[in-house]
């Protein structure tokens, strides 16, 4: 029993040395896992992964994932995140034709509304349903991101299955783009 | 908590009995240059395994917070302490084991975690749960029976140097408490 005892003083000992590591290796994380991340951001309904802000801002910029909104149409032509297509969950089956149009294949980014991942995590499983391979949701949506002073648009621009919108590319839509893109990268 | 009782049971159980496996080894190793070559192999061997699943969790540990999240057995924020402080204790533990600083600690804290691991992976399995096991980061097979098993194995490996270590002392192979490191009477043969 004494023995016993004196284990579990040095096991509590490494627990407590590891509680500090781990802590102190979260707070300088170039992006803190936050303690209080609503369980429906740690395990969404579609499967998707969760991304953040930092995070979505680098895949923008690499501009290889096409952002796709899920809001609805009039909240995107009020503000959207710069150079992303809008379709809203309940128009999927009409709208997804013409999004595979622009993106063939890429992977995509959905956001939604800040704080309510539903809309989002809906698009995002009628989107693996489908067959696209890679999704990710961003956290906390379009307000987050504009928090950030990340590039936010308004306007027409993206809207798909839109009249005469001619929806005017994601920045990275056209093969060429994409293919230039990946030799840079090799 | 009810819910929870029988696999508590269940692997608190089978915990005693691969204590049991690991004591009758070391029991009969005690005194022999193999439980020596033997209690250093299994610590190395799971320190080693330890390192790698630390290695594939620590870069991330959104997915590791998400992928114990998935078991449903923990609410969001202890799933996600436990994804930010999990792989920080495996290094730790695993240091510990190598470097003999605390080692019997580190051995402790493994097989404390291997059984806690068996507990979630038997109550996915038996609630029909169909997750990644998360053991190792992003490329995890699925939660399986050859899961617990593996398990069970590692288990072994942090018994039986502990059991090992008691062996010695209760049959006077390693006399603690008289002399120091360097003046320790040699122990009656």
């Amino acid at each position: 029993m004494r023995w016993l005892g004196h284990r579990l003083v040095e096991a509590s000992a490494l627990v407590l040395l590891a509680l500090v590591l781990g802590l102190t290796l979260n707070a300088v994380r170039r992006e803190p896992l936050p303690y209080d991340l609503p369980a429906s951001l740690l395990l969404t309904q579609s499967g998707a992964r969760v991304v953040f802000t930092g995070e979505a801002r680098r895949l923008f910029d690499d501009a290889h994932f096409v952002f796709v909104d899920a809001r609805e149409e009039h909240e995107f032509l009020e503000a959207h995140i710069e150079g992303s297509l809008s379709l809203p969950p309940a128009r999927f089956d009409e709208l997804y034709p013409e999004l595979r149009l622009w993106t063939a294949g890429q992977p995509l980014l959905v956001y939604g509304e800040s704080g309510n991942i539903l809309a989002a995590d809906d698009l995002a499983r009628q989107l693996l349903a489908a067959g696209e391979e890679l999704v990710v949701i961003l956290a906390g949506g379009l307000d987050a991101w504009r928090s950030h002073g990340h590039p936010v648009d308004g306007g027409p621009e993206g809207l798909l299955g839109a009249e005469g919108s001619a929806a005017p590319a994601p920045r990275s839509a056209e093969p060429a783009d994409r293919a230039g893109g990946e030799e840079e990268e090799q | 908590m009810t819910p929870y009782l029988p696999f508590a049971a269940l692997t608190l159980l089978a915990l005693l009995l691969a204590y049991g496996v690991a004591a009758w080894a070391a029991r009969h190793t005690a005194g022999a240059a193999l439980g020596l070559w033997l209690a250093w192999a299994c610590r190395v061997a799971l320190a080693a395994v330890f390192l790698l699943a630390a290695y594939g969790k620590i870069l991330d540990p959104y997915a590791l917070a998400s992928s114990i999240y998935a078991y449903r057995v923990v609410p969001a924020g202890v799933a996600i302490v436990t994804g930010v402080v999990m792989p920080a204790l495996e290094i730790v533990a695993a240091l510990a084991l190598l470097s003999g600083l605390l080692w019997r600690g580190g051995a402790v804290v493994f097989a404390a975690m291997l059984a806690v691991f068996i507990a979630g992976l038997f109550q996915a399995i038996v609630r029909g749960i169909d997750i990644d096991c998360g053991c190792f980061g992003k490329e995890s097979p699925p939660v399986s029976f050859w899961l617990i098993a593996r398990n069970y194995g590692l288990i072994l490996l942090a018994l039986f140097p502990l059991a090992r270590d008691v062996w010695r002392e209760r049959l006077g192979f390693a006399p603690r408490r008289r002399g120091t490191r360097f003046s320790r009477p040699r122990a009656a043969r």
